[in-house]
């Protein structure tokens, strides 16, 4: 079993650069999203609500597919597969992220916005140290679950080429036709992997706690 | 007008989709006059401060702050919809104190005083600190600086909401049953801090509360207010001793029974 962990690490590598990439664009994405989402301008809204839709509403797997295999026939250029699969997985994920955002941010009382109000706040205080700070605690966990989420739908990416550790272990399943051991190893990294993410975000949630007890 | 008012309201109009709620409302304060607005659950007293203190536009008529326009300016000769620049400076004018405190709960005591002044004034830090440091001696809670607001009691929660709002120096401070919260005991000591308050400034303070012995004290005039209307209009003796208006004495009834 100790000469197949080279491959399977490299394959964890490249998991973990398709997985902490599409948190990156999800990030990204979730956040222009809610933003839209949320503004007053209904030019924006509507694209917002089409992408959240769109992406949640069909196969991650499919949409891969469909980037792999279709869209470079109309794309002047060939991406690689690890971007294809961090922009698909991202987007994907930035759909369910931009959901989790908007309840966060709605649920943060309308007196905590009349406060800021008449304390004469600019809009950009207001969210930036008024709304975030409260949505915080209620966008951590749920987004902890999503990030979690992403790194084991990053498996799809070894259906597109990418080397990753489903990819790796499937090579190796070929050549050694060692099941249990091929794929326990995977597993056993991609609970790793998860653990390590699962502290981490944990870790951002400590920082980010205040007092919330009672009503304020 | 050579006196300039404080507040003036002309002609507001206000409702929420179907309710009705300010209907062709008139009503003027002058500069340093404490009034205090009372009336039923419903009638509007909380919708005339937030309108005042630019939480709700109202959907025609004029607010006017020191003889000026909240909503409109006029460019070329023209009334036209003022720009947020316009809105946020008259916004400066008005401090509010809310009935259920609205602290920041991710912000200590002290940082929920000095963020505006820090970031809507740009006043430097140690400024800030400095005087919310006074402030918040002026209103006892000396001791509570780097306490969280959960770890407050109603009262002292209101306390560094009254300190809050005083941080940014309005002249114009608006209350909204800031102790209907509390209990009894609690709320007076709040009430008493806001009537020495009072007598230190010089600010035009509006007050919406069914306290009638602090509104007997602290008004230099008393509006009854029922759907949306100015019903009754004088001194504390006036409306709360010798109501002219059947809805006044039913009103004003129905609160004596219950304290
Ligand atoms: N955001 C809102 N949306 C819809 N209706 C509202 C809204 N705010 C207030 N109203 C309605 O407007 C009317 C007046 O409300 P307002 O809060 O001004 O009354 P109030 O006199 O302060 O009553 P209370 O003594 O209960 O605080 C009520 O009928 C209320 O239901
Ligand atoms: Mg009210």
């Amino acid at each position: 079993m100790l000469h197949m962990l080279p491959m399977m690490l490299r394959g964890a590598l490249v998991t973990g650069e398709v997985t902490a990439g599409a948190i990156v664009v999800a990030s990204v994405a979730s956040s222009c999203a809610v933003a839209m989402r949320l503004s007053t301008l209904t030019a924006l809204d509507w694209p917002a609500r089409v992408y959240i839709e769109l992406f949640r509403g069909t196969s991650a797997l499919i949409q891969l597919f469909w980037a792999f295999y279709a869209l470079p026939l109309v794309l002047p250029f060939r991406p690689s597969p690890i971007i294809t699969a961090i922009v698909v997985l991202g987007l994907n994920g930035g759909a369910y992220g931009a959901e989790i955002l908007r309840g966060a941010i709605l649920s943060v009382p309308r007196g905590q916005h009349d406060a800021a109000t008449a304390l004469n706040f600019s809009a950009t205080t207001k969210v930036f140290r008024v709304v975030l700070p409260q949505a915080w605690p209620l966008i951590l966990p749920p987004m902890a679950n999503l990030f979690i989420d992403m790194l084991k739908n990053s498996a799809l990416a070894g259906l597109v080429q990418v080397t990753d550790i489903t990819f790796n272990a499937q090579i190796l399943q070929e050549s050694t036709l060692r099941n249990a051991e091929v794929y326990g190893l995977a597993l056993v990294i991609y609970f790793i992997m998860a653990l390590v993410l699962a502290g981490f975000m944990r870790l951002l949630e400590r920082r980010m706690k205040f007092p919330v007890g009672a009503r304020i | 007008m050579n006196h300039k008012a404080s507040i003036e309201f002309v002609n507001i109009h206000k409702s929420y989709q179907r309710t009705v709620v300010l209907e062709n409302l008139n009503l003027t304060v002058a500069p340093g006059e404490h009034v205090v607005i009372i009336g039923p659950s419903g009638s509007g007293k909380s919708t005339i401060l937030r309108l005042l203190m630019t939480l709700e536009k109202p959907d025609s008529g004029e607010i006017l702050i020191e003889g000026e326009s909240v909503w409109h300016t006029t460019r070329d000769g023209r009334n036209v919809d003022a720009s947020p620049a316009h809105i946020r400076r008259m916004r400066g004018k008005v401090g509010m104190v809310f009935q259920h405190f609205n602290l920041f709960p991710h912000l200590r005591v002290l940082q929920n005083i000095t963020e505006a002044p820090i970031r809507v004034m740009g006043m430097p830090r140690s400024q800030a600190v400095r005087r919310a440091t006074d402030l918040l001696d002026r209103v006892g809670l000396a001791d509570k600086a780097e306490a969280w607001p959960a770890e407050l009691s109603g009262g002292q929660k209101q306390r560094v909401a009254i300190a809050r709002a005083l941080a940014l120096q309005p002249r114009i401070m608006l209350f909204d049953e800031i102790t209907s919260a509390l209990d009894p005991e609690i709320a007076g000591q709040v009430l008493q801090l806001v009537l020495d308050l009072a007598k230190q400034t010089e600010m035009t303070m509006l007050f919406v509360t069914h306290q009638m012995r602090f509104a007997r004290q602290i008004a230099d005039r008393v509006l009854f207010f029922d759907r949306g209307r100015i019903i009754e209009n004088g001194t504390p003796e006036q409306v709360l001793d010798h109501p002219q208006q059947p809805r006044t004495r039913e009103f004003l009834n129905n609160v004596f029974q219950a304290s």
